[in-house]
């Protein structure tokens, strides 16, 4: 096989599926990006065999062929030449010579063979959105899923196609966020995907703001291509638990916030809040915010927000990371604070249909 | 024809033989026993073959008559107990009266004894069980017991025999357990007619006050001086239940079992109620899986132990484990704990090496109270007024953390902002690592990293047990079925969990709802979790504390935060870190478990320059 590509636009595709490639794979050619040279275009693909990412890739096809290169090794390689343009050969023997300018590369592949195949997805179901919407939702939820390996099924986010509508969820156990999207789709589709943390994390390095997504889903697997770029995952398999019940049907208190000042007086609270200690005070009183930490035998924080605010006097404490991290991830200038009392989950919304449900912490009297 | 029978005596005895009587360490374990209880104060054991061929021991006991005699070698014949209303409350080492009549029916057996005030002893001699002869004798006061070929009649028992060092290495551990056990009595050791141990009475050790000090002398004489030098006492009592003895101090551990020696009521056995005991008041000053030296003696009440639930009797049942083990915890932790404050901290006036700066940092009226100079000042009043005493009391060099009352007169003896107490003095550092300093004791090499470590653990883990303790709720409480004897485990300590963070609530049955966590509890699968926690729970018993969940955490952010071990240091800040590790409850161990300083003594230094002889004393 033979090409010649440009290094910019080949570096693009390397660098879309290098990031799936295990560091420590204990099959050598999962290392290996698998690189096929058609007549109707070049393709990169690497998988850890939970996660496959293929991508096209622009180049002037001399000689189709296949081969499996080393996909980290590679990506340095042409990161580092010194001319754009870049001409590759391989030979027989899986062994490729790159050149460009005056460097001259040889590296030893493994025959494509050994590569694992695309899965086929089997009577998948699909539906075509646009990327900008599944972009808004991964980043208005992945931050609430769990990180801890316990329970897996928490270690995903769920998304939910149902009755026109598009639902994100992920929840740690102490906080949720959701997400929901009206959309015009064929009547019938429905799922529920159970989206692995590496998945979407993968996902969100792809997606784009322009263009559309076609998510194609069976039982266990899922397929999302984005414009040529396809992204093969296994799904999480197992029930999510019933987030409905944990969402408070009313509250009582309901405070509009700006979320810049709001979150950068809480941010400057909590640098008081430790690993150890991590909580910090929300006292709201009529028309006063005051947010408060205190960490023994280092110092006390105190910040002052007027807001409006007519409701009955509350204290309640979150860890401030949780909070942090939903404000992090709107836009929106004005966010709410639903609140009931001191005990009971507060919930933080906005002018569009999402919320945040975060469970208070309590001091206890030692 | 019955196809059942009763089996005659013989037989009967050698399946006894089969449970009490193993292998020659048996043997002799049973026969030791045996003069322990008959009051001997010197007890002789001889052995060749590894046992095999001969074992014999010699006590000078109480003895026995004629007819008690031939009575011993019956079943279940004992002078040990009378009814069973005894077996609840045993006080001698043996009670069932099964070791001699098994023995004698797997051996060519031969019994000399004679009570004191006879004239004449008796001997008996036993083939395989059967009774060859009985004549009188003329032997000493005492009795004793001789057994030839072990196992002659059994091949096939003979056969499972190891080779004569492996059965002498037993014979050994058995003499060892029963000469710490009993200080007050004198043991010989004597194998293939050498003179293996010969350990003198010490009579003095049955007054508990003198105990530690015999127990010190004869692990001395079994050990060497080395290991007497790193234990520290033990006395502890709660409950009636008295915990005494030695062990080692922290940074002091094997990698097996082999050194834990412990004794009820002056039985040697193996007790997981104490190891555990043990293990958990070592906690952070041992490395996880290593196991402490120990020389433990428990006294409770004979009716609160059962020893009869091990045909050697190796083991025993508390009635009440949790608070043996709730005692030697407790016991270990103070042992331990005052043992590290006056061993950095305390200013011994009688230290072997001249401190630098030790005279100038202090003043000169409390600089030199040697025990010849402030005795005299003592003596006079027979209750010297506080104010009198101060100027010369030796108060201020006395543990800091003593009960003693500190004199009021504080002035005189460290003014404010002086230079601290020469504890540790900075020499140098070798390879951004190991600080090499002095204190009163000799040379100390502390690693820079685990020291650091272990003084910012227990600065957040004394802030940790300042603040209130938190809960994070959790959206979706979650249910956990537990085990009925974790269930009321867990049921008990509800108050303590809930004070610690963790919300939880019995739901009946052996079902419990929890809602809320410490944040810094992550949220693994709950069921493991709270199964962690009911280990926790049942090893550290009422000692249970939020701190102790979190320690894991903790030790490991400190070890990020501490400084590297390549991480170049100033001298001030070397000497801080020392400073700081001087008041830590347990500077001789970082969190880990791993020792963070090693210490050579003058006399050590000595020893390896050859100028003083292995184990010699000065």
């Amino acid at each position: 096989m033979k090409l010649h590509f440009n290094k910019e636009k080949f570096l693009d595709g390397l660098q879309q599926v290098q990031s799936v490639v295990g560091a420590r794979s204990t099959v050598p050619v999962l290392s290996n990006a698998l690189i096929t040279v058609q007549k109707n275009g070049v393709f990169l693909m690497a998988t850890d065999l939970d996660l496959a990412v293929r991508c096209p890739v622009e180049a002037q096809v001399l000689e189709e062929g296949a081969t499996t290169l080393p996909a980290k090794r590679l990506f340095t390689i042409v990161r580092e030449l010194a001319f754009s343009e870049v001409s590759m050969e391989v030979n027989d023997k899986n062994v490729a010579t790159i050149e460009s300018g005056g460097s001259h590369f040889k590296i030893h592949g493994l025959p494509e063979t050994e590569f694992p195949r695309l899965p086929k997805l089997a009577d998948a179901k699909s539906f075509t959105i646009e990327q900008k919407i599944l972009r808004d939702a991964l980043k208005k939820t992945a931050y609430a899923m769990s990180m801890d390996d316990g329970r897996f099924v928490l270690n995903a986010i769920l998304l939910t196609i149902k009755e026109d509508k598009l639902t994100s969820v992920a929840t740690d156990g102490r906080r949720l966020a959701l997400s929901e999207y009206d959309l015009d789709l064929p009547k019938g589709t429905q799922g529920e995907l159970l989206l692995p943390s590496k998945t979407v994390a993968e996902v969100q390095k792809l997606i784009k703001d322009k263009g559309m997504v076609t998510i194609s889903f069976t039982e266990n697997q899922v397929c999302f291509d984005m414009e040529g770029t396809q992204l093969y995952s296994k799904l999480v398999d197992g029930t999510y638990p019933n987030y409905r019940q944990v969402i408070p049907s009313e509250t009582k208190e309901r405070i509009s916030l700006e979320r810049e000042v709001f979150s950068q007086a809480l941010h400057r609270a909590s640098l008081l809040a430790n690993e150890k200690n991590p909580i910090v005070r929300f006292e709201f009183t009529k028309n006063n915010l005051c947010i408060t930490a205190h960490a023994p035998d280092v110092g006390e924080s105190r910040e002052r927000l007027a807001i409006n605010y007519k409701g009955a006097d509350i204290s309640i404490g979150f860890n401030p990371h949780y909070v942090l991290d939903v404000m992090q991830n709107l836009e929106n200038d004005e966010v709410f604070l639903e609140l009931s009392d001191e005990m009971s989950p507060g919930v933080f919304k906005i002018n569009a249909p999402f919320l945040y449900v975060i469970m208070p912490m309590r001091i206890n009297t030692p | 024809m019955n196809r059942i029978r009763i089996l005659p005596d013989t037989v009967a005895n050698q399946i006894a033989a089969g449970e009490v009587v193993e292998r020659p360490a048996s043997a002799v374990k049973e026969l030791v026993e045996n003069s322990v209880d008959g009051q001997a104060s010197q007890i002789r054991v001889e052995i060749k073959g590894g046992g095999k061929s001969l074992i014999r021991v010699t006590d000078n006991g109480h003895g026995m008559s004629r007819d008690d005699a031939l009575l011993c070698i019956e079943r279940h014949a004992t002078s040990k107990i009378h009814d069973s209303a005894d077996i609840t409350s045993i006080s001698t080492l043996g009670f069932r009266g099964e070791a001699i009549p098994s023995i004698a029916s797997v051996s060519r057996f031969r019994l000399l004894s004679r009570e004191s005030n006879a004239p004449v002893g008796v001997e008996l001699d036993i083939h395989g069980g059967k009774l060859i002869s009985v004549k009188e004798a003329g032997c000493a006061a005492g009795t004793q017991v001789e057994i030839r070929n072990l196992f002659y009649n059994l091949p096939a028992r003979r056969k499972f025999l190891r080779s004569d060092a492996t059965e002498l290495g037993h014979v050994h551990h058995v003499f060892l357990l029963h000469t710490l056990a009993r200080p007050a009595i004198g043991w010989t050791l004597i194998q293939e007619e050498r003179v293996i141990h010969d350990l003198p009475a010490m009579p003095e050790a049955s007054a508990p006050e003198k105990h530690p000090d015999a127990l010190r002398r004869r692990i001395r004489s079994l050990y060497g001086n080395q290991l007497v030098e790193q234990l520290v006492p033990v006395d502890f009592q709660r409950d009636g239940v008295r915990l005494h003895g030695l062990i080692g101090k922290a940074g002091l551990s094997r990698s097996n079992r082999s050194e834990m020696y412990s004794f009820v009521n002056g039985r040697p056995v193996d007790s997981r109620a104490i190891y555990y005991g043990l293990i958990e008041g070592y906690h952070t000053a041992l490395m996880r899986g290593r196991y402490p030296v120990c020389f433990l003696f428990l006294e409770i009440d004979a009716a609160r132990v059962d020893v009869n639930i091990h045909p050697a009797k190796r083991e025993v049942r508390f009635r009440e484990d949790a608070l043996v083990q709730g005692v030697v915890i407790e016991a270990a932790r103070q042992a331990l704990a005052t043992k590290s404050s006056d061993r950095l901290v305390e200013l011994p006036s009688a230290s072997p090496l001249p401190t630098p700066d030790a005279s100038s940092s202090r003043k000169p009226a409390a600089a030199s109270p040697s025990p010849a100079y402030s005795q005299p000042f003592l003596a006079p009043g027979n209750q010297p007024s506080p104010a009198a005493a101060t100027p010369s009391s030796p108060a201020p060099f006395s543990h800091p953390d003593s009960a003693r009352p500190s004199p009021p007169a504080a002035p005189v003896s460290q003014p404010l902002g002086s230079e601290k107490p020469a504890g540790i003095q900075v020499l140098g550092v070798l390879d951004n690592l190991y600080i090499i300093a002095i204190d009163t004791e000799g040379l100390v090499i502390v690693d820079q990293h685990a020291a650091h470590e272990r003084v910012l653990f227990e600065q957040v883990m004394k802030r940790m047990s300042q603040g209130a303790p938190l809960s994070q709720r959790l959206l979706l409480p979650q249910t956990v079925e537990l085990s009925p004897r974790d269930a009321s485990a867990i049921r008990q300590q509800l108050a303590v969990l809930e004070k610690i963070g963790i919300g939880i609530a019995d739901f009946g049955d052996r079902s419990f709802i929890i809602d809320a966590l410490p944040p810094w509890m992550t949220s693994r699968n709950i069921q493991e979790l709270i199964r962690d926690v009911i280990d926790e729970v049942e090893r550290a018993g009422h000692g249970i504390s939020r701190e102790r969940f979190a320690e894991e955490l903790i030790a490991r952010t400190v070890c990020r935060h501490a400084v590297k071990a390549s991480d170049t240091l100033k001298t001030d800040e070397l000497q801080h870190i020392l400073d700081e590790l001087q008041t830590c409850e347990n500077p001789h161990t970082c969190p880990h478990g791993r020792p963070t300083l090693l210490r050579f003594t003058p006399a050590e230094l000595e020893k390896r320059f050859g100028r003083r002889e292995m184990g010699k004393e000065l």
